[in-house]
């Protein structure tokens, strides 16, 4: 016999995740940042309770088969700007019979939860509630909820995340752009933590023998405004004269597809512009594979995921100054980073780029190589699984 | 002098791999057979170092039911210390019946992690209550590293000595006359087990192209990571091998990368130092096997991992001098060395027991 099991940090512990992001049937990409780590997180001993909650009127939805399997929970909310500064005490009311139960049949050591609302106020409450410390992970535009809800409804979100910020035993930020948001709203008091999101470097491989030989810039995100497509549509405009088979594919659906369709007729280009819609993962990292350059010139990311997937795809990130992934891609090292809301620099970056091919790859290869020292799966579980058990003592 | 009469609760086996087996061996084949006359067990064919021993008495043991022929040699052998309590039923049964007797024999524990506990896929709450229930329980326990030592006070309040697990220098050394790699090579052993990280390997060798990999062991990710390295044209898988088959693996290595998380001090450390490879591992668990930035690195995190590995790599002059470190330093865990503790530690509490107890 040996010392192993108390010379090693493994006890093990379980955690209850509470989460608005999660895989359902049709859609294995929203909330596979939440799915996609608990497999290397039960390695590390860290068990979960997933419950994956939607809000009444979105529908159930069916269980993804391909990821964990989670508990799927809607609950009573009011439409209009004050569904969300409400939504989490609903949720509470709704979910405290059944984690209580869960808490009897197997000890629930940590709350985790994914945005300060609903889940993280629901999860304060529990927590008062149970006696259970818990976590919340800030992903972005949601760390004060004031962009997306407006007015008075809006200074009321503010207020509740502040203070489920100040009672969280942690507050894990997707980066240090966020936190600093988190920390400016809430004060330096809250005790705030960075994690970034990790990629499967296998389902983001390179491809074996590069690329296809018609040079294609790709996107991948929702068509809304926020994330800046028409900039891209205009460079891309710009650069058709000289590339004669430059093509763009834009991966994602929303609100700005017929408009973004109307302006590259516009700008007559509707020819080389391919609108694929939505995609499955394995599809995303085909496109991946097949790209030259990846962009997204948003105007406010949280960090991107998407960035780390096309870098651990072994292609140049082309991203935007001054938000999260700026933490990560070094300028002309392992990425490539443009001012924000510049159809200029966006055009001449990406001209760097096209005319440049050892430059792409060698871009390509440091990015997959940034992924591999630091932004795997692997790495974000291991980070995780300290931060719970920091939290337990 | 009258020699000191010891009892080995530990199989001799020569087909016995298990690490805390072959450390119960290496240390017995080892005690000067004049001073230290040593009984131990057997189930198949000895070791030939230890049948060759004097003064060595082995117990023959069936395939099933040993409990009772061991408790019989617990209570009714003349010895004066039993050494390797392991957790096994007679030990329970013996410490048991020892604290309600007085007894003069003194039970010595000790704590080592290479046994592996966790690859044992039935770590139950029974197997650890039974491990507290006797090797705890000893008189005098031993601790193979400071780690160890410490993770014991804290966990359980006990205090407890540190005598190194040791190396076989004399077996494990370097060749003298390899011919140089075209290319670097970088060898991993262990256990194919997540917390071995030997996904982490499989990073490395993605991102150094221009060095080959080559993984010694198995466990259950081995399917999973040879998948991921189906495409890796410089990452072998060379299962697990015999002593000797290791022995040269490392000699035929430049770097041994062990980017393993939790050990106690693990012996492979020790062999590939021995065979004159820098080492870099983590700092996680504090081994004293390697000195950082002399006989390889203790690193803190896989960002640095990456970067003295890219060192080691593009600098062939700074391997053969932390390899030639290494070697000297592993010198003084060499079990020769280690073995004059015991002794000491035996001759130590034999006189104390003969002096009237403790």
């Amino acid at each position: 016999m040996s010392l192993n099991h108390i010379s090693l940090p493994e006890k093990p512990i379980h955690v209850l995740t509470l989460t608005p992001f999660y895989p359902v049937e049709g859609d294995d990409v929203s909330g596979c940042f939440v799915s996609e780590p608990l497999g290397w997180l039960e390695r590390d001993g860290v068990s979960n309770t997933v419950f994956a909650v939607q809000p009444i009127y979105r529908g159930r939805g069916h269980a993804n088969t391909s990821v964990p399997p989670a508990e799927r929970i809607s609950y009573l909310a009011l439409p209009g700007g004050f569904g969300l500064p409400t939504s989490g005490a609903f949720l509470y009311a709704r979910i405290l019979p059944a984690v209580r139960k869960r808490n009897q049949v197997h000890r629930i050591d940590v709350i985790h939860a994914h945005a300060p609302l609903p889940c993280g106020h629901a999860a304060a409450l529990l927590s008062r509630e149970l006696g259970i410390p818990y976590l919340v992970s800030v992903h972005g535009l949601d760390a004060l909820s004031t962009t997306q809800v407006k007015g008075y409804a809006g200074e009321c979100c503010a207020r509740i995340s502040r203070m489920i910020y100040q009672s969280a035993s942690g507050v894990i930020c997707v980066s240090e752009h966020v936190r600093d948001e988190v920390v400016s709203g809430a004060g330096k008091a809250c005790r705030t933590s960075v994690l970034y999101n990790g990629v499967d470097p296998e389902i983001f491989a390179p491809a074996p023998n590069g690329q296809s030989s018609d040079p294609v810039i790709l996107t991948v995100g929702n068509l809304i405004p926020i994330k800046g497509h028409e900039l891209l549509l205009r460079a891309f405009a710009t650069l058709k004269q000289r590339y004669a088979t430059l093509a763009c594919e834009i991966i994602g659906d929303g609100l700005e597809r017929a408009r973004l369709a109307t302006l590259a007729s516009q700008l007559n280009i509707s020819d080389r512009v391919r609108f694929l819609g939505r995609r499955s993962r394995q599809a995303v990292a085909e496109a991946l594979r097949r790209c030259t350059i990846f962009a997204l010139p948003s105007r406010y990311e949280g960090l991107g995921c998407v960035y780390l997937e096309a870098m651990s795809a072994g292609k140049p990130a082309l991203g935007c100054r001054g938000q999260g992934i700026g933490e990560i891609i070094q300028h002309g090292v392992n990425g490539w980073l443009v001012a924000p809301d510049s159809v200029e620099e966006l055009a001449s970056g990406l001209a760097t780029l096209l005319q440049n091919e050892s430059l792409q790859k060698r871009i390509g290869s440091a990015g997959r190589r940034t992924v591999l020292k630091g932004l795997t799966l692997a790495h974000q579980a291991g980070r995780l699984s300290r931060i719970y058990r920091e939290c337990l003592g | 002098m009258k020699p000191v009469r010891i009892l080995v609760e530990t199989l001799v086996d020569q087909e016995l791999t298990n690490a805390q087996m072959t450390n119960g061996r290496d240390i017995i084949a080892r005690l000067d057979p004049a001073r230290f006359h040593v009984t131990t067990f057997v189930v198949g064919t000895p070791d030939p170092d230890i049948s060759r021993r004097p003064n060595t008495r082995l117990i023959r043991l069936p395939n099933r039911y040993q409990t009772i022929k061991i408790l019989r040699e617990f209570i009714f052998g003349n010895h004066e210390i039993l050494f390797y309590v392991k957790a096994s039923p007679a030990s329970r049964w013996y410490v048991k019946l020892k604290s309600t007797r007085k007894d003069g024999r003194v039970t010595i524990g000790t704590l080592e992690s290479q046994s592996n506990l966790r690859a044992e896929p039935t770590i139950t709450r029974e197997n650890i209550r039974l491990w507290e229930q006797t090797v705890l329980r000893c008189d005098y326990l031993f601790s193979n590293s400071n780690a160890v030592k410490r993770s014991l006070e804290s966990e359980y309040g006990i205090t407890s000595e540190v005598v190194p697990t040791g190396v076989d220098t004399n077996f494990f050394t370097p060749d003298r006359h390899r011919v140089a790699n075209a290319r670097p090579l970088v060898l991993f052993v262990g256990s194919l087990r997540h917390f071995k990280g030997a996904h982490i390997v499989l990073n490395a060798a993605e991102c150094f192209p221009q060095a080959d990999f080559v993984l010694v062991g198995d466990g259950r990710m081995a399917d999973e990571l040879r998948a991921r390295a189906q495409h890796l044209t410089n990452v072998r898988f060379d299962g697990a091998l015999s002593r000797t088959a290791v022995r040269d693996k490392y000699r035929q290595s430049d770097i041994f990368l062990f980017p393993s998380r939790w050990e106690g001090s693990p012996k492979v450390i020790m062999e590939a130092a021995a065979c004159g490879l820098p080492v870099i591992a983590r700092k996680d668990y504090q081994p004293e096997t390697v000195v950082d930035g002399e006989t390889g690195y203790l690193v803190a995190g896989d960002d640095e991992l990456f970067s003295r590995l890219e060192e080691l790599l593009t600098c062939p002059a700074r391997r053969w001098d932390m390899g030639q470190a290494a070697r000297a330093h592993i010198a003084k865990f060499d079990w020769d060395r280690i073995t004059r503790q015991w002794e000491e530690i035996f001759l130590h509490l034999a006189a104390r027991t003969n002096g009237g107890g403790h």
